[in-house]
């Protein structure tokens, strides 16, 4: 057994026993301290599944801002105690307890009969782009099978990724704009199901061989690797365009290599045409260099300050360029980048999915969070102000009394004025 | 690797103490908390195959109920404290006035 198994029944036998004793518990507060306890099993079980964003917020808004809420209610209602009396209706919970065990062994046969575990996802889409490491060729178009892919590739930019149906791609270029019927034939590509290639065009300008034929940029097919990457690091990828193999080294902090020196070879051997083997580096701007495999004092291209951004995977393109003073061919460094894949289930991927696909839900939620603000507000607030439409007077047309006596406490007791005179007294017999 | 299998068995049994709580409490902010561990069963179900089919989707539904569930609980806890206030009691079985 291994210690993922051994740690997953013993959070969950946990998570189990938490809830059943927050069930049985007779005082509230205890009940919701399991509650809580319950909470953090399931948080730890989310990072067992990757989700290490969910489980911190499983832990602060669950465990953390719900149950503060639930313990204060208990609190102030005074309800710690669970009553105790024996409810009206006995056959609830038999009826319960079955229907319990019936849903259990319903979902119990369905998960049987569904073999989860041999479950293999799909696999994601395949993409492509293409990156234009030939400058003497300019800005292009580029088709497959006679569909225009991309339009307007400038050189020394890449396109972004854009998902591709698998299959074989005969691909076809043209200068920008220009009529695709004249496409030139530039080589097929094969894309396989989940694979994530670049179609690199290299070499090749804007002039004609001795046979007369443009001089095309070849297209060379990457396999890019844009899996996750550590959270510091970034990956380079080398390709050779030149005509020679050269190998990539570290100068050093001098940047001169001195005869019999001794320097670090990162890529040895790398042949024209071909690309080097992912490498991880950490995020920082290194400054090597590329010497032809034969003379390795001879630096012929420098990567000055070349910036290794973290989480992303960097195509480094040694090319060439015909000078225009000198019409010789100068080796030139393109940089292309891709983001590489983020962590699953942290919060960049998350985020990303959140604020681009699930914009909308996320503002209903937003709004139905509002709501709830507002009503709870207006379902505990004490007093209910009076309509408009009624009339305030009633309240002020009490008679007189029963105001003093409410505000008093006592009946007022006023002589009752003698606004007659009695009659029965009789007058003084003087008349 | 624990298989997702299990992970659906724990959230189901996790749901199956959720509801029994909801059927036979008789407080009613026990009711409460045992709507809440359901809603974190089938969040754990949600995550569980988020890991299945690899992809965050699942993630970011269990991020929506976690919001609602703080909305439901707000509103719900106020019913609690309204009702509390009329009735001097919050047994759910001593509040049928409304039966027909």
């Amino acid at each position: 057994m291994s210690i993922e198994v051994a740690l997953f029944v013993l959070i969950g036998g946990l998570a189990v026993a938490a809830a059943m004793m927050m069930l049985l518990s007779r005082n509230a507060v205890h009940s919701a301290m399991f509650l809580i306890l319950n909470f953090v099993c399931v948080a730890f079980l989310y990072l067992m599944l990757d989700a290490s964003f969910l489980s911190m917020v499983q832990i602060a808004v669950y465990a953390g801002a719900i149950m503060v809420l639930f313990l204060f209610v208990i609190m102030l209602l005074g309800a710690e105690q669970v009553v105790g009396e024996v409810r009206e209706f006995r056959w609830f919970n038999p009826l319960v307890l079955t229907l319990a065990l019936a849903l259990l062994f319903a979902v119990g046969l369905a998960l049987v009969e569904s073999q989860l575990n041999d479950f293999e996802p799909p696999p994601p889409p395949a993409q492509l782009r293409v990156a234009h490491a030939a400058p003497d060729f300019p800005a292009a178009d580029l088709y497959a099978n006679g569909d225009l892919l991309f339009a307007d590739v400038e050189p020394r930019e890449a396109t972004e990724y854009v998902e591709i149906e698998p299959g074989t791609y005969n691909l076809a270029i043209n200068l920008a704009g220009d009529d695709p019927a004249l496409a030139f034939p530039v080589g097929s590509v094969t894309v396989e199901a989940g694979q994530v290639l670049t179609a690199l065009a290299h070499g090749g300008e804007l002039a004609f061989d001795a046979s007369g034929e443009v001089l095309l940029p070849e297209i060379a097919v990457l396999a890019d690797d844009i899996s996750t990457v550590d959270g510091r690091a970034g990956r380079l990828v080398i390709f050779n365009a030149g005509d020679n193999t050269v190998n990539l080294v570290d100068p050093g902090s001098d940047g001169v290599i001195e005869a019999e020196e001794v320097v670090t070879t990162y890529v040895a051997q790398l042949a024209p045409g071909a690309a080097s083997e992912p490498l991880e580096l950490n995020a920082e701007a290194v400054s090597w260099a590329f010497v032809p495999a034969d003379n390795p004092d001879d630096i012929t291209l420098r990567m000055s300050d070349f910036e290794i951004e973290r989480g992303t995977t960097h195509l480094a393109v040694v090319g060439q360029y015909r000078d225009v003073v000198t019409t010789e061919l100068r080796p030139e460094l393109y940089r292309f980048t891709a983001d590489a894949e983020p962590t699953f289930g942290g919060p960049r991927a998350v985020g990303e999915l959140l604020f681009i696909t699930y914009v909308l839900p996320f503002e209903l939620v937003a709004v139905l969070l509002l709501a709830a603000m507002v009503g709870a507000i207006v379902l505990t607030q004490r007093q209910v102000k009076p309509k408009p439409g009624r009339p305030l007077r009633r309240k002020v047309s009490r008679p007189l009394t029963s105001v003093i006596t409410s505000q008093v406490g006592h009946e007022v007791t006023e002589p009752r004025p003698q606004l007659e005179a009695p009659d029965e007294t009789p007058e003084p017999a003087g008349d | 690797m624990v298989g997702t299998e299990a992970y659906i068995i724990l959230s189901m049994i996790l749901f199956i103490l959720g509801a029994m709580g909801v059927l036979l409490q008789r407080n009613a902010i026990l009711v409460f908390m045992s709507v809440e561990l359901m809603l974190n069963a089938a969040n754990l179900a949600l995550v569980a195959f988020a890991r299945q089919w690899n992809e965050v989707d699942g993630h970011v539904f269990v991020f929506f109920v976690i919001t609602v569930a703080a909305a439901e609980v707000a509103v719900g806890l106020a019913l609690i404290v309204a009702i509390f206030r009329t009735k001097q009691s919050i047994n759910i079985d001593e509040l049928h006035q409304m039966e027909g």
